[in-house]
């Protein structure tokens, strides 16, 4: 046999082992996730029955592996992030019972980039009376911006009392993403935030938590702090945030200040609001008096068009 | 004359006896198709293309009495639904621009029985809720939910369900 042949068999033999090995290798790693899975699901059962039976009760299998450990917490951030009104109390003793908190925060020493982000949102769900903040708080600066994000959720989550301060001490701007996660917490009550004091605010970063709050939250008693933001605001983000929240709500756009703020905007800002503004349903003649009639053409072709019938449908019928 | 006297004692013993009979076993197959109902009726069928959400549900509201499938695609729910339509679907609308209308549109195009369906979801635009209920939910509730008030709500709605066809 040549010596091309040889090499020739050999190199086919390494291709098929290494074919072989890549499946085998795939095969493991979809049981082991099935299995975490199954484990997670498990978890999720118990925490739900010890949360209804208001008393802890050990946890079976025990979490006593990282890959456990790291089930449970999953499974515990997933009850606590779709759910509210859970008794903390009993949570809390299970964390202490498997020392949940102390592994979570070996684990964002190990990590990097996003698994340290994921380890600081699942701690953000964890209710531990252990202080903690002043672990998190270097968090806060990283160059990483999911790990800002991240860490600044844990915090609020952690010492909710301390929101506020937590958010004007951040030099950073936070974008509609992070604001829309604290949000998120707002909605399962872990934050007690009055909307008032952050419309009020001169700080950038509270003064659009408290637009967003107004918005989700449709709190329409708001409108007059609303009118006095788009009409005194000299940041232009701002005045848009405020102005976008003001028509959410379907409130009235006539006031001088608000129609000279719109009349000051770009043009393609303008055409922005306009769509905007037919599709939270603001009639023909409301918009008339805020755009010009070149602009309204563009209104009134897709009020007649398939695309917005088909929203007028949904609306309208019922 | 025997021919009366037979006909007398078919009137007077055999026939309340034959009547009383069927009355008990009428009542009996009552009881026991309430019975069946009972432990075959409270099947809910859970739509969420994640398996934690949908066992987060399910141990939500499951009791003892109650049978939970959890479906991951919508083929999956309506081929369910054919086979044994279930008391209650409940669909966890998670993932973006999907707000569950194109399922429950499927559902109700393709089964005869209305069967009741209750949305869970992030979203709480008006549009989304309303294009919703027009598609066909008949609950739509919006996460983060409380444990509780959802547990409670599926026990009413079954006791419901009992009351209506028992």
């Amino acid at each position: 046999m040549s010596i091309f042949a040889q090499l020739y068999i050999i190199t086919a033999f390494c291709i098929a082992l290494l074919f072989e090995g890549a499946i085998v290798y795939s095969k493991i790693k979809t049981r082991k996730h099935s299995q975490q899975t199954d484990i997670q699901n498990c978890y999720i059962r118990q925490i739900v029955k010890m949360l209804f039976a208001e008393q802890v009760s050990e946890i079976y299998p025990h979490a006593d592996t990282p890959q456990r450990r790291r089930a449970l917490a999953e499974a515990l951030h997933t009850v606590m992030s779709h759910t509210y009104g859970a008794d903390k109390h009993v949570l809390c003793e299970l964390i202490e019972q498997t020392q949940l908190d102390i592994y979570l925060l070996r684990k964002i020493k190990q990590s990097h980039n996003i698994e340290r982000a994921h380890i600081l949102m699942l701690i953000s769900a964890m209710p531990t009376q252990k202080p903690i903040c002043s672990l998190l708080q270097p968090y806060l600066y990283s160059n990483h911006s999911h790990i800002r994000t991240a860490a600044l959720l844990a915090l609020l989550a952690t010492s909710p009392s301390t929101a506020i301060a937590t958010i004007s001490s951040i030099s950073y701007n936070l974008t509609n993403f992070d604001i829309a996660r604290i949000i998120m917490l707002l909605r399962r009550g872990i934050l007690p935030i009055a909307y008032e004091p952050l419309l009020m605010s001169e700080n950038r970063n509270l003064c659009m938590l408290g637009l967003a709050i107004v918005r989700n939250f449709g709190i329409e008693i708001a409108d007059k702090h609303l009118q006095n933001i788009i009409a005194t605001s000299t940041d232009y983000i701002i005045t848009k945030e405020a102005l976008y929240t003001l028509s959410s709500l379907g409130r009235p756009l006539g006031r001088t200040k608000i129609r000279q703020k719109i009349d000051a905007m770009p043009p393609h800002l303008r055409k922005e609001l306009c769509r905007h503004l037919t599709h939270e349903g603001y009639s023909l003649a409301a918009l008339r008096t805020l755009f010009a009639p070149s602009e309204m053409l563009y209104t009134e072709s897709l009020i007649k068009s398939y695309k917005r019938n088909l929203e007028c449908t949904s609306t309208l019928s019922t | 004359m025997a021919c009366k006297y037979t006909k007398k004692f078919i009137v007077t013993t055999i026939s309340p006896i034959f009547f009383s009979l069927f009355v008990v076993w009428h009542i009996f197959r009552l009881h026991f198709m309430a019975l069946n109902r009972t432990a075959m009726d409270n099947k809910i069928v859970i739509y969420s293309p994640t398996s934690h959400l949908a066992t987060l549900i399910a141990a939500i509201i499951e009791d003892n009495s109650s049978q939970i499938i959890c479906c991951t695609t919508p083929h999956q729910i309506i081929t369910l639904c054919h086979n044994e339509p279930p008391s209650l679907i409940i669909i966890l609308a998670i993932a973006p621009f999907m707000d569950g209308s194109n399922i429950i549109t499927k559902i109700r195009s393709t089964l005869r029985q209305r069967l009741p369906i209750y949305v869970i979801s992030w979203q709480q635009s008006e549009h989304v809720v309303l294009s919703l209920l027009e598609s066909g939910a008949d609950q739509y509730m919006t996460f983060p939910i409380c444990m509780s008030r959802l547990r409670h709500k599926s026990i009413e709605h079954f006791e419901q369900y009992h009351l209506r066809f028992s």
